[in-house]
């Protein structure tokens, strides 16, 4: 840039100028990073500082790490984190799964396959407590889920009241509004194989299974790590659905570890010990992020 | 031995023709080169044999055998494609031997055979590269190892050099040539580069329109043309065409059909040219005598641009009243600027006449086509 400033002669404005154009990449990402900082970086500083006090009705009081200590000892928190883990088992199969499977029909030659997308992603627009609210009808005594089974079961389902069952009944709404998400992502992926690389495989004499998996799979590969990825963190996180339909119930059978974090702030008052769950949240979601990216050696 | 053959191939897309009455055979070992336009019908026509592309009516015969329905997987055939293909996860050795791997080829026979390809190729030290850290020509070498390593028993490639760079192109060239060779395999080839299709193929197969209009050898296409557009079609720079009749019944002077701004001398006019019924007579532009004063039989034309290519230079040149340009190559020793008049002659053994209607080639009843082809004509 020097050569610039001798050539203009130095004056101020030009100065001014150059100042900006070197600090250019700065000056454009700073608002971002501000954001990040006020939505991240503060929130977290903040949930570090409160996790270290016990708060009660004389206030709050300086603990250290005694917090950590009473959660990871306590079996409630491993509960919550059981109950969680298993919503996400189910929940992130199905989604990714018959995301997939939806993905490649649509990707194969479909009628109306603009309106079936578009139809499809209704449910991912809405919001997750709208969705909880609509299955609340759905799972109502009598309701049209029970007028569904009940040839089967000789009567009315206790969705959400019965402690065994009551976990999946809140799997089928995550599914039902976040499948769409992942046949939204996959079929991008598979939209982006060329077809003259399929077609150099079929000349290579691979037959469909073989260019599946040799061919489209390694397309789509990093899209479905990603998709997981964003999926196991999503249902990690799922409240909305769990607030509105159970609140944790039946007999905390559907205690998930945000619910269990909600009731221990806003319940009970105690938000160090919630911003603690809400830490070691993080740092469970950051490993199991780790550890999808580097089994499936995708970089991001 | 291995027979390529096509027996009345039509492709359509709806109400669209990708290809039309095909109907030409490719004799084994020979490098066939299907040359055209681009939309002329000529991928298509490579693809119905690769079984990548269903015809609609017809047969494709492989040594007699009836190959239209079979899948490409089973019709003992390679392919590089124009966009190469490569498998963009796997690295080179993996690429190439990615055919064998599918036939169930064993891991150290596999490796002896790619590394044996690779040599062939000049691409030995490249086997553990990714393909996204090779140049374009080396990305080629793959993909052609990719398709030589199964030893097919036809090889087609489509446009495989339409993205190298001038210079590769022809180092390229010259390298499949001399591989289709060695390897001796039944070849066909797809391009819309006239100057690559005369230099490696045994047989043109030139197409426009969806139909082929001419088979025969580099030589037969030049110098016998059997059609305007193949005239025009090959050759650089294009054969002029100017629109003429006999200047009177019988006469073997030509003028222009429309206003006789020109009269020319063509020795040999074929007896199918009516009296004085306009026709088109091409003629390339060497084959242009250039003189420099009225010589009896030539035409007065003036220089309007003048392009020296060192042993010789490109004129183009306007009949005298006519507003229609053409092009001639001069020797570089005849001395002419921009605005300089000079006069044209026609020798009739390098003249074609052509039908104004139908493109259609009016021969003499008796043609010599045993014309060699001329240092420094080819393209």
């Amino acid at each position: 840039m020097s050569h610039y400033s001798e050539t203009v002669g130095g004056g101020r404005y030009e100065r001014v100028l150059l100042w900006v154009e070197d600090h250019l990449r700065w000056i454009l990402t700073l608002p971002a990073l501000a954001v990040l900082a006020a939505f991240f970086i503060y929130p977290v500083g903040r949930a570090l500082v409160l996790s270290l006090y016990q708060f009660d009705t004389g206030g709050r009081q300086f603990v250290a790490l005694e917090n950590y200590v009473a959660i990871l000892t306590a079996g409630a928190f491993w509960q919550s984190l059981w109950i969680t883990a298993k919503f996400m088992f189910f929940a992130v199969s199905l989604e990714v799964g018959l995301g997939i499977a939806i993905a490649f029909v649509l990707n194969s030659k479909v009628r109306f396959r603009g309106l079936i997308q578009t139809i499809g992603l209704v449910p991912l627009v809405i919001s997750p407590t709208v969705v909880a609210l609509l299955w609340q009808l759905l799972y109502q005594n009598g309701g049209v889920l029970d007028s569904l089974v009940t040839p089967l079961t000789n009567g009315p389902v206790p969705w959400l009241s019965d402690p065994s069952i009551a976990l999946y009944a809140l799997v089928l709404p995550d599914v039902w509004q976040m499948t769409p998400l992942v046949t939204l992502i996959v079929l991008a992926g598979l939209q982006s194989v060329p077809d003259h690389v399929q077609e150099a495989a079929m000349m290579d004499g691979a037959g469909r299974m073989r260019r599946l998996v040799d061919v489209t799979l390694p397309y789509i590969k990093e899209l479905v790590v990603l998709v997981l990825i964003l999926r196991v963190i999503g249902t990690m996180r799922v409240f909305a659905k769990v607030f509105v339909l159970t609140r944790g119930g039946p007999a905390k059978s559907t205690e998930v570890i945000s619910m269990a974090m909600y009731r221990e702030a806003f319940s009970y008052g105690n938000y160090g010990r919630a911003s603690t769950m809400a830490l070691l949240l993080l740092l469970i979601a950051l490993a199991i992020t780790y550890a999808f990216a580097t089994v499936s050696e995708v970089e991001f | 031995m291995v027979r390529v053959r096509y027996d009345d191939v039509t492709k359509r897309y709806g109400n669209e023709i990708g290809a039309k009455n095909i109907d030409i055979t490719v004799e084994d070992g020979e490098f066939a080169v299907l040359l055209g336009p681009s939309g002329c019908g000529k991928t298509t026509t490579l693809r119905c044999l690769a079984g990548l592309t269903d015809p609609t009516e017809g047969e494709i015969r492989i040594d007699g055998t009836d190959i239209t329905a079979r899948h490409p997987k089973n019709r003992d055939i390679a392919m590089v494609f124009q966009e190469l293909a490569l498998y963009p996860h796997m690295g080179v050795a993996a690429n190439i031997g990615y055919p064998l791997k599918v036939e169930g080829v064993d891991k150290s026979t596999r490796r002896e055979r790619v590394e044996a390809v690779a040599e062939t190729l000049d691409i030995g030290e490249l086997l553990d590269r990714e393909t996204d850290e090779l140049s374009g020509g080396q990305r080629q070498r793959v993909a052609i190892g990719r398709a030589i390593i199964r030893r097919p028993s036809v090889f087609l490639m489509d446009e495989p050099l339409a993205s190298l760079d001038a210079k590769l192109k022809v180092e390229m060239r010259n390298e499949i040539k001399k591989l289709q060779r060695e390897l001796d395999i039944t070849t066909l080839y797809v391009t819309h580069d006239q100057e690559e299709a005369m230099t490696l193929g045994d047989k043109l197969i030139v197409m426009n329109d969806g139909t082929v209009q001419q088979v025969g050898t580099p030589a037969e296409v030049y110098h016998d043309p059997a059609n305007q557009f193949v005239a025009g079609f090959i050759g650089s720079p294009s054969m002029n065409f100017l629109r003429v009749r006999r200047k009177a019944p019988g006469s073997q002077r030509v003028v222009a059909a429309d206003d006789a701004t020109f009269a020319l001398s063509v020795e040999g006019l074929p007896t199918a040219v009516d009296d004085t019924d306009p026709f088109v007579l091409g003629v390339r532009p060497q084959y242009f005598s250039v003189h420099q004063s009225p010589i009896d039989g030539a035409a007065k034309a003036e220089v309007t641009v003048t392009e020296p290519m060192g042993d010789e230079q490109l004129l183009t040149v306007r009949f005298d009243g006519d507003g229609r340009e053409i092009a001639v190559r001069a020797p570089f020793d005849v001395s002419v600027t921009r605005g300089d008049a000079i006069w044209l002659g026609v020798s009739g053994e390098r003249a074609y006449v052509f039908d104004v209607e139908t493109g259609a080639r009016i021969r003499q009843t008796e043609l010599s086509t045993d014309t060699a082809v001329p240092t420094g004509s080819r393209p």
